[in-house]
């Protein structure tokens, strides 16, 4: 967006002044994968806070007579071999999933933006201590790495968000670094540092801000991955206990079933998919949005003035 | 330090104490190719209100001289040595602490891109504000006041809805009087402006130096002037400092230095600015050769590989030392510039 800028000499005309993350969201809302993706997202947030009082049925109600039934006006996506309700189970699902998903990615995400900070800003010794200490934790393939903590610190799901936030945490401190490295060259650091401010304030006020971008796509696409990793290890039996619904539980309880009772298995999957999808899809928006060449781009296409 | 007549008469206090004194200041960097020796050796004083141009070429060691002022310079691999002498305390030597208090409030600093010298995520009145919130321990509404004062007085009209405003909002010149604006908002002593006009058009230009110059007045500030632009320099200075290789090769009042020119280097300098309407045609007046390797500095006269002269061997052999041949006029030469070559400029 041009701004209207003054002349040295004439009449000023002050644009409103939009702060880049007003430009951002509007440059996403203007994709439309992004917003089904947003849409998505909030179905699932709707889902998380509001589950208990949507779902007609209560997450653990067996009810033998009604078993294997295929999916009607009672039971809008069948129940399963005990009787329960899967849409129920499914709705109620969205919140642990959810909830570890984030959980997960905020220790990642802390864990790992702290990490490359400071491994960016100071560099030499200590930079070399956390990078070698990331590239251990990121040689294990990360199921593997999950599954050994949780080997260690027994199954469930609390210790299901440790696990993927430890597994995590090495590509944010990557990727922070990468671009903290570029940025602490930059001359309004240098200049924030000649009027005195100490590195404290030049790391949260002058480095932060700048390198926020690509931490935020990788969060979405991190949260994408974490919800996938959750499913996963409860489809193992690690993550999240029963009766405690979770999609990858209800995945891998459905599998036995899947010729008989296809809708077991189905609509979790189905559920993970299309979170995963949403996650990912708002991923590349933002990052479109927020690399300054794709940027241009598209605000060429809206024809923006 | 007796002194010629200034630009405008009164602003600088040559009377007075010196605000900045710099002894021997050396910077070194260790480099895979060797120790680079970029500043060797640099010694002046700054008086209260003078502009004190620094000219040379890009890699004589101008602007890193003037970061170690600040202690900018990360020392490893840099190395300062010397002193650097401000309100009693050499700075050289002083903990980052000490250092943090003296950045912006008593010497600050302006950079030459003001593109790249503002940061992109902060609006304007964050920016002016945090310099005095650091040093001044002012409210946010007192700090807010101050910042329109001072943003209108570099010139930003409305500058008070322009607080909120983001630097991709405003053009090159107005981002440079932010720049400004910044830089004296703690009212220091002494300013040191890199290069604050090369990246802008030639009537943003006048318009800056202009600008530096109404405030440096009524400021009182002392001002470090660091350029290439021969032109700038003749409107602005008080005196000049030729630099060369990471020394002081001339040192004299504006007009004594562009009427004699003593050392080769200055000479040729300012033979090389065109001049319009002079023998149509003619190539232009280059120095040929290039700045020396800080590497490989020699143990002679740096200049002597470039110098039309070269009079005698000692030049090659022998380190000049920096002599006072006038009154307020140091040349770093063994020999004046012949006086029929000055003569004819």
């Amino acid at each position: 967006m041009a701004a209207a800028d003054t002349t040295e000499a004439g009449a000023p005309v002050a644009p409103a002044a939009t702060s880049r993350w007003r430009e951002t969201l509007g440059i996403v809302a203007g994709n439309r994968l992004a917003l089904f993706g947003m849409f998505v997202l909030g179905l699932l947030i709707v889902a998380a806070l509001l589950g208990p009082r949507l779902a007609p049925y209560g997450y653990n109600e067996i009810n033998i007579t009604d078993r294997l039934q295929g999916p009607s006006a009672t039971h809008v996506f069948g129940t399963d071999d005990l009787g329960r309700d899967v849409f129920s189970r499914v709705l109620l699902g969205a919140r642990v999933s959810l909830l570890v998903g984030f959980v997960a990615v905020g220790i990642s995400l802390t864990a790992g933006t702290l990490l490359g900070l400071i491994a960016g800003f100071y560099g030499g010794r200590l930079d070399d201590l956390i990078m070698r200490l990331m590239d251990v934790l990121f040689a294990f393939p990360a199921m593997l790495m999950a599954i050994a903590v949780l080997a260690i610190l027994g199954p469930g799901t609390v210790n299901a968000m440790v696990a993927i936030g430890i597994v995590y945490t090495p590509i944010f401190a990557r990727v922070t670094r990468a671009s903290v490295l570029s940025v602490r060259e930059e001359v309004h650091v240098r200049a924030a540092r000649s009027i005195g401010a100490g590195d404290v304030r030049l790391l949260g006020l002058h480095i932060l801000p700048n390198v926020l971008a690509p931490i935020i796509v990788q969060t979405s696409v991190s949260l994408a991955f974490a919800i996938l990793s959750e499913a996963a290890l409860s489809f193992l039996g690690l993550g999240t206990q029963p009766p405690n619904p979770s999609w990858g539980r209800m995945l891998s309880e459905g599998r036995g079933f899947i010729q008989q009772a296809w809708w077991i298995a189905v609509f979790p999957g189905l559920a993970i998919f299309l979170v995963v999808l949403s996650f990912n899809v708002l991923g590349d928006a933002l990052r479109d949005a927020l690399d300054p060449r794709q940027k241009s781009v598209i605000e060429s296409r809206g024809m923006k003035a | 330090m007796s002194e010629t007549t200034t630009a405008s008469p009164g602003k600088a206090d040559y009377g007075a104490d010196p605000v900045l004194r710099v002894n021997d200041l050396r910077v070194r960097f260790g480099t895979k190719r060797g120790r680079a020796e970029v500043v060797n050796g640099l010694s002046y004083d700054l008086y209260p209100g003078e502009t004190l141009a620094l000219v040379g070429e890009s890699g004589s060691g101008k602007s890193v001289s003037t970061l170690a002022l600040l202690g900018l310079i990360p020392q490893p691999p840099g190395r300062v040595t010397g002193e650097v002498l401000y309100d009693g305390r050499n700075l050289v030597e002083a903990g980052d602490a000490d250092l943090r208090k003296v950045r912006g409030n008593d010497i600050a600093m302006i950079f030459q891109d003001p593109m790249t010298s503002l940061n992109p995520v902060l609006t304007i009145g964050r920016q002016v504000t945090e310099g005095m919130q650091l040093h001044l321990g002012l409210s946010d509404g007192e700090a807010r006041e101050r910042a329109i004062e001072l943003l209108t007085q570099v010139g930003i009209p409305s500058a008070e809805s322009r607080l909120d405003s983001y630097p991709h909002q405003f053009s090159g010149g107005m981002r440079q009087r932010v720049m400004i604006a910044i830089g004296l908002a703690c009212r220091p002593k002494v300013l040191i402006a890199d290069e604050p006009t090369t990246a802008l058009d030639v009537t943003i230009q006048a318009q800056i130096v202009e600008l530096i110059r109404e405030l440096q007045i009524e400021f009182g500030t002392a001002v470090i002037w660091i350029t290439h632009d021969l032109g700038v320099v003749a409107g602005i200075a008080d005196r000049v400092m030729v630099m060369y290789g990471g020394r002081v090769v001339e040192q004299a009042g504006v007009e004594e230095l562009y009427g004699t020119p003593l050392h080769p280097y200055t000479d040729g300098l300012l033979g090389s600015l065109p001049v319009l309407g002079a023998g149509g045609g003619k190539r232009l007046a280059a120095i040929p050769g290039l700045p020396p390797d800080p590497t490989a500095m020699p143990e002679g006269c740096a200049f002597w590989p470039r110098c039309p002269h070269r009079l005698d061997d000692r030049c090659r052999t022998e380190q000049p030392p920096l002599h006072q041949v006038r009154p307020g006029h140091w040349s770093r030469c063994f020999y004046e510039v012949p006086d029929d070559e000055a003569a004819a400029r």
